[in-house]
């Protein structure tokens, strides 16, 4: 039993690898991206300003609320079928199914990183927030140098904790023909109608996970650090 | 008293048996394989080889269950007992008879390229170099692309799609220059479909027996020996007494009858 794991990990060692790549790709990429996007979308969700609030808190209904397949058919095989799309320049990062499975993650995991900073910039102790506008600091340097930076401490575990699901989620590129760790299981096992590449492709799952816990434990720390625990 | 519990128990035994007369045979197919098998808008499921597989167990005298899943779940299905047969125009072949038995040929299933008209793309490898080309994911048609024209030395990309649905897509988007698949299901999708994008079978059907067999038949678990000859019954019925012709005719202009005297 083992054994038929193993000499299937070794036999396709390279197809393996080559889609564990293109997962840690859509992995780092997308979360970086999302990370990035969300950290405007979570001040513009904390707005003062109405309209503005609501925008951010629209763009978070629209993706948390529609599943991310869903999200990931309408970008790949939705879009494409206007011609008008097709002849546009965005028909530059949609022909691709690897760009339109990065780009539905990164939009996606936004919204839900979104939501964790807002929660973190809401958690970050009336104390210092006033202490940095007693600086004279306005509001921009107040959030770039105080709020975000403690907010961002706040939320770190949730953040870590949206990354991991980010890995599972990415499972879902197979489905746009992109050859990621689950595709290439897929279509080993549909050569040998057997399952065992999918427990293969499991395992790796679970080992990139606790690589990913053990890195999060770790900037939490350092983000952290100055804290008293 | 007693003849109330007699009474009961009587009934109770008729009722038991003619329960178990009624044998299920849980059918694989897919939702996605117009005109063979497909769902129409109402959920209901359609097409020629479901209406000759309900012919077929009127003959058994069997309940059909029809069960609808990926083209590649088929021979996992039936290897976890999940369905006894499958009928999805699965193509009889060397590779797969090593892990289930199939019935007698059912129907002829030729293979061809389709793609857009008049860009010299063919039957002919060389005019794929540099192109992508299509294929449903556990086929024949992936089989043949994998095995006879490797992207390394042919030049010709290959991407791989759970359903023949998809693939449609891509190619009428033009992520993919051609699709390599049935004619028959080919020629339907460009009937419904393809032709206002100017799509055809282009080429002469591509021939390869050691991979694309001789044809489709009903797949059955390896060593399930009864369920295969009632098959192969079923099979001579509707072939022998023209109600595979009637079908036939109903959703194609040319025979898919396999050829006589087999």
């Amino acid at each position: 039993m083992l054994y038929d794991y193993l000499g299937f990990a070794f036999e396709h060692g390279q197809e393996l690898l080559d889609g564990l790549w293109i997962t840690l790709k859509l992995l780092a990429l997308s979360s970086l991206g999302g990370f990035l996007l969300a950290l405007p979308l979570a001040v513009a969700r904390v707005s003062p300003n109405r309209t503005v609030a609501a925008l951010a808190r629209g763009y978070s209904a629209l993706f948390r609320g529609t599943p991310l397949l869903v999200q990931i058919f309408i970008l790949y095989y939705g879009f494409s079928q206007f011609e008008a799309v097709r002849n546009s320049p965005a028909w530059f990062v949609l022909a691709d199914a690897f760009n339109c499975a990065l780009l539905a993650l990164t939009l996606n995991i936004a919204a839900y990183m979104a939501e964790d900073l807002r929660a973190g910039i809401i958690g970050v102790p009336h104390g210092e927030k006033e202490a940095a506008l007693a600086y004279g600091m306005g509001r921009c340097g107040s959030y770039l140098h105080i709020i975000l930076p403690r907010a961002i401490g706040i939320a770190a575990p949730a953040l870590g904790n949206e990354v991991v699901s980010q890995l599972k989620a990415s499972a879902l590129a197979s489905v746009i023909t992109v050859l990621e760790v689950t595709g290439v299981a897929r279509r080993f096992s549909a050569q040998s109608y057997s399952t065992d590449p999918l427990i293969v492709a499991g395992l790796l799952y679970v080992a990139v996970t606790l690589l990913l816990s053990l890195l999060a434990r770790l900037a939490e720390r350092r983000i952290n650090c100055h804290q008293p625990r | 008293m007693k003849r109330i519990v007699q009474a009961l128990l009587v009934g109770a035994a008729v009722a038991a048996s003619s329960a178990h007369a009624e044998e299920v045979v849980r059918i694989g197919t897919l939702a996605d394989y117009a005109p063979f098998e497909y769902r129409d808008p109402s959920g209901q499921l359609k097409g020629m080889e479901i209406e000759l597989g309900q012919q077929m167990c009127q003959h058994m005298r069997v309940k059909c269950q029809w069960v609808t899943m990926d083209f590649d779940a088929l021979i996992p299905a039936l290897k976890a007992h999940k369905i006894d047969a499958a009928l999805a125009q699965m193509s009889v072949n060397p590779e797969r008879l090593k892990t289930v038995d199939f019935s007698r040929i059912f129907t002829i299933a030729p293979v061809q390229y389709v793609a857009k008209g008049l860009t010299g793309i063919s039957d002919n490898p060389a005019s794929l170099r540099g192109k992508t080309v299509g294929v449903q994911s556990g086929s024949i048609h992936e089989s043949y692309l994998k095995t006879r024209l490797p992207s390394a030395s042919s030049g010709i990309e290959m991407k791989v799609y759970q359903g023949l649905d998809q693939a449609w897509l891509d190619l009428q988007a033009g992520r993919i220059q051609a699709v390599l698949a049935d004619s028959t299901v080919g020629l339907d999708w460009i009937t419904k479909e393809g032709r206002k994008g100017g799509f055809v079978l282009v080429g002469k059907p591509v021939s390869d027996p050691e991979i694309f067999g001789e044809g489709t038949a009903v797949a059955v678990r390896k060593g399930d020996a009864r369920l295969k000859a009632r098959f192969d019954q079923a099979i001579a019925t509707v072939l022998g007494n023209g109600s595979f012709a009637a079908v036939n005719k109903q959703y194609f202009p040319f025979s898919i009858a396999p050829v006589a005297a087999k």
